[in-house]
């Protein structure tokens, strides 16, 4: 036997070892396809859809939805990659958190393959294409496969928080169920599993608020020297404050934020019958700002929905929170020639089922008042510049913050309903990881929430905790105007304003390494910064000032309480 | 005792009524919705409540943004499309899903949601978004059988070879391919490769065995469907090939000049019994003094039948072939072929057929002609596609 035969034979042997392992490797990988489809597989019959008010198409919908691009969201890519930035060793980590609840199904395909979730390695590169078989699911944010699979295991306990829902990842495909609110006629779930693998399944668990929990319920663990563990923190608890107030009994997450079909409409646009009490899939939140962006950067973004339909979402989001987030009313003390001084007390009434605003603590609150004449303004605190907010000490320097009020009396403040983070050395930081406590948290709460027996998890924090009129569902806020020798008459209005991303969390990713951070950045500098928050409610007030003393001290004590009793009948929302 | 037992029973009869209660509406509304659909009945009313989410109102298919999957719908008022295959074919796919011929899983099954006779009528609605009636329905598209032509006019790559049993031994590859051009017309050529065994007397007396090979004469056709009815399952056409003295006259791989092929093709379903085709035509030479002119009459029986309706389908045929060349002195030439043709993939748009060629008229079993081909419908898809299904 000469060299080269064995050679030739070791080298043939060591080529089919290779391949034999190669392909076993290959055997062990779990395809994405066992575990979930793409929304894509869905859509064709739940598109097609039309309730009383026009089109209601579930795909349509969804795919226009903070939900469904919740793996698309630059500013949630920015904040991912700021986090992994500011604490490197523990990046992995980081993303793997991240991707359970916004890119769900590509992190329990990785984790069914013995690895943990990614962020990065799943975006599409500039031409839109994506680089492995595992990134469609990734971009396909919170899809139908995911939410409908959830089951009913654990909810409502804290295991199922911070993504601890639970899919049956053990069933094969045509073996897999999928829970909706209905029972579907045997033919046409087969219709469905001949199409899809997956049996729709009668479960009421999804139409509940425990459901929703499983991600918005999120707590972080501040990391410390050398991504040490340290304090948990509840970064997002829009659930436990709602399960604190009046709501908790009256209606479930799904109720507000998926509105209901108007009428009896079908569910699926194949052998689709009209149904009763549709929740369509157009999850209205808070975030209408994101969808601007998306919007606006539908294509670079390579989103399945267009801009119409995020147009769409958009609007439908911000009637929602104009609609149903908060009332405003103003009253104005009498007032006479002389005194140089208003005073009006604005009363803000919370309508949501959670703090105001809530979830995400990006998100601001806050009072826009002004006097004007027929010169001008006179007074105005809380105006809106260029996405930050004038007089607010955090918009100025990233390590103040401003105060809850009990009373204003000059410009330089103004009352901010928000969460404000502190690190662990009470310095003032968006950085989640960071984050230990907050410094501040005067978020409106809702209706039935007593603040002295709120757990720490949903504490008012701050200066608010002690104000008494800060309480069960609102607010009320005395407004000390100086006037001078104006003599009016006067419009005193105030409103109600509502930003999804705050100015210093926007501004707090601009120059952190990164092509995430750069990239929103960037969009976010070429928005309108008019777009950056909506007015949820207003309310305005004429006066005229009384000739001088005509007022008793008497007479101007019985005012302001009729004034005060009257301000509930006061109350506005805007058109 | 008989007060518990009552006061048992009193409760036992109002969890039962609440039970109902709780569940009743939901069955009760799942029952509504079967009869709803049992009550289709209209073709059009079945279409456009079980496939319109698709496939569109006007059968056109739904556009990319309203159906979100990337796979291609077909245009159902496409006559080319709509025509080619039968509507059984059709049915068996609504009825079991796109994978019973190896298309997308997306195409669901409807067979536990609708009935067989509600099936059909929105097949015969599918059809008719196909308005013109001069395009032959794929139901005339019957088996190719190894000599036999058929009248349906075809989109298609066939392999054919065929064997010499005995000796002189000779190996014909047939390459042909087939163009369907509107309704009802086909254009074709066909390139044959021909090896075979040659002798050759040498100088002293003794011969020498030696191979020939080349092209063989390489033929151009044309077809034109003259008549096809759905209510008789008839279908005619004419044809005419004409052939190139391509191949090695001198080597007997060509025949040294042109010929012209006119000829007739009939197809006849029969059902339940399966079908007939038959072929006649003449063979005329340009240059008689070489090769005289030649009639021929060609025809096959068959039938098919699959696993369920719808698995692999099976087609056992016997072709009974005639020939007679234009001269007083020659008699005709018969023979038999019996052979079978298979589906080989689930798409079914690939088949093989495989016979043997017999010469009845001076039998001789050296004379054995053992034929195949491997046909490829390529206008049902490329060659690796539908090979894939459920079934």
């Amino acid at each position: 036997m000469s060299a080269t035969t064995v050679s030739l034979r070791t080298i043939t042997l060591v080529f089919i070892t290779a391949a034999g392992v190669h392909c076993s490797f290959a055997q062990q990988e779990v395809p994405p396809s066992r575990l979930f489809s793409a929304s894509t597989d869905c859509q064709a019959c739940h598109n097609g859809l039309a309730d009383r008010n026009g089109d209601a198409s579930i795909g349509v919908h969804w795919r226009a939805s903070v939900m469904a691009n919740a793996s698309n969201d630059p500013y949630w890519r920015a904040s991912v990659q700021r986090e992994t930035v500011d604490h490197p060793d523990a990046s992995a980590a980081i993303e793997d958190k991240c991707a359970t609840c916004h890119m769900p199904m590509a992190r329990i395909i990785q984790q069914q393959n013995g690895t943990s979730g990614q962020v990065f390695a799943h975006l599409p590169n500039a031409f839109g294409r994506l680089a492995n078989p595992v990134a469609p699911f990734a971009k396909d944010g919170v899809s139908c496969t995911v939410c409908h699979q959830i089951t009913d295991k654990r909810l409502g306990t804290s295991l199922s928080f911070s993504g601890g829902f639970h899919v049956d990842v053990t069933q094969p495909p045509g073996a897999k169920r999928v829970f909706g609110p209905f029972d579907i006629e045997p033919g046409v779930a087969h219709i469905m599993n001949s199409s899809t693998g997956y049996t729709p399944q009668k479960g009421n668990h999804i139409q509940q608020a425990e459901f929703c929990a499983t991600c918005h319920t999120l707590y972080t663990h501040a990391l410390g020297e050398n991504s040490s563990d340290m304090e948990q923190l509840a970064e997002q608890v829009p659930f436990l404050e709602w399960r604190h107030s009046d709501y908790a009994d009256a209606s479930s997450c799904q109720e507000c934020h998926m509105t209901a079909a108007d009428g009896a409409m079908a569910i699926s646009s194949v052998l689709g019958a009209p149904r009763e009490n549709v929740q369509k899939h157009i999850f209205k939140g808070g975030n209408f700002f994101l969808l601007s962006m998306l919007s606006t950067f539908c294509n670079d973004l390579f989103l399945q929905a267009n801009t119409a339909e995020l147009q769409n979402a958009r609007i439908a989001t911000i009637e929602q929170l104009q609609k149903n987030a908060a009332t405003i009313a103003v009253s104005v003390g009498p007032a006479q020639t002389g005194d140089g001084q208003l005073s009006a007390m604005v009363t803000v009434e919370n309508l949501a089922g959670h703090k105001l605003p809530t979830a995400y603590p990006s998100r601001r609150v806050w009072i826009h008042f002004t006097v004007q004449d027929d010169g001008g303004t006179i007074f105005e605190s809380g105006r809106l510049y260029d996405g930050k907010i004038r007089g607010n000490n955090n918009d100025r320097d990233a390590r103040k913050f401003e105060p809850h009020y009990d009373s204003i009396n000059n410009e330089e403040q103004v009352q901010i309903y928000e969460a404000i983070l502190a690190d662990n050395s009470n310095r003032v930081t968006t950085g989640l990881l960071n984050a230990t406590t907050y410094l501040k948290d005067n978020r409106i709460t809702p209706s039935g929430f007593d603040k002295e027996t709120a757990n720490g998890d949903i504490a008012v924090k701050g200066a608010a905790r002690e104000d008494i009129s800060f309480a069960d569902g609102g607010d009320k806020i005395n407004y000390m105007v100086p006037i001078g020798n104006a003599e009016g008459p006067f419009r005193v209005t105030a409103e109600l304003w509502y930003q999804p991303i705050g100015y210093r969390w926007a501004a707090n990713l601009n120059g952190v390494a990164g092509k995430q951070t750069a990239r929103f950045s960037r969009m976010y500098k070429k928005m309108d910064k008019r777009l950056t928050a909506i007015r949820l409610a207003t309310a305005t007030q004429k006066v005229t000032l009384l000739p001088s003393l005509q007022i008793t001290a008497a007479e101007r004590a019985t005012a302001a309480r009729l004034a005060a009793e009257d301000t509930d009948d006061n109350r506005q929302t805007p058109h | 005792m008989r007060n518990r037992n009552k006061t048992a029973m009193v409760i036992g009869i109002a969890v039962v009524a609440a039970a109902l209660g709780l569940v009743a509406p939901d069955l009760a509304r799942t029952a509504s919705q079967q009869t709803e659909w049992n009550a289709l009945k209209n073709g059009r009313d079945i279409y456009m409540t079980a496939c319109a989410a698709c496939h569109g109102g006007n059968g056109r298919g739904n556009s990319q943004s309203s159906v979100a999957f990337e796979t291609p719908l077909p245009d159902f008022s496409d006559c080319n499309f709509t025509s080619r295959e039968g509507a059984a074919d059709w049915f068996q796919i609504a009825r079991l899903g796109g994978p019973v011929r190896g298309f997308h899983q997306m195409m669901p099954a409807f067979g536990e949601a609708l009935t067989d006779a509600q099936l059909k009528a929105a097949v015969a609605h599918i059809k008719r978004f196909c308005a013109e009636d001069k395009w032959p329905d794929g139901i005339l598209n019957l088996p190719k059988a190894l000599v036999t032509g058929k009248a349906y006019p075809e989109d298609e790559y066939m392999f054919t070879y065929s064997m010499n049993g005995g000796s002189p031994w000779m190996f014909e590859g047939k390459f042909v391919f087939e163009k369907r051009i509107g309704a009802r017309h086909q254009v074709e050529v066909a390139i044959p490769v021909v090896v075979k065994e040659l002798e050759r007397q040498k100088a002293d007396g003794t011969t020498q065995t030696r191979f020939g090979e080349g092209v063989g004469d390489i033929a151009l056709g044309y077809k034109f469907n003259v008549f096809h009815s759905l209510k008789s399952l008839t279908i005619m056409s004419l044809s005419t090939e004409v052939i190139l003295p391509s191949g090695d006259e001198a080597d007997r791989i060509g025949k040294g000049f042109f010929r012209i092929e006119p000829f007739l093709t009939l197809g006849q379903l029969i059902p339940a019994l399966g079908f007939l085709q038959f072929q006649a035509g003449a063979e005329l030479s340009t240059k008689p003094n070489k090769g005289a002119h030649e009639l021929f009459w060609r025809g096959v029986f068959g039938h098919s039948f699959a696993k369920g309706g719808y698995g692999r389908t099976w087609s056992p045929m016997i072709e009974v072939l005639g020939a007679k060349e234009m001269e007083d002195d020659t008699k005709i030439e018969w023979q038999v072929l019996p052979e079978l043709q298979v589906t080989l993939n689930q798409r079914q748009h690939i088949r093989f057929c495989l016979g043997a060629r017999i010469p009845v008229t001076d039998f001789d079993r050296d004379n054995i002609q053992y034929m195949a081909y491997l046909l490829w419908d390529w206008f049902d898809g490329g060659f690796t596609d539908g090979w894939r299904g459920a079934l």
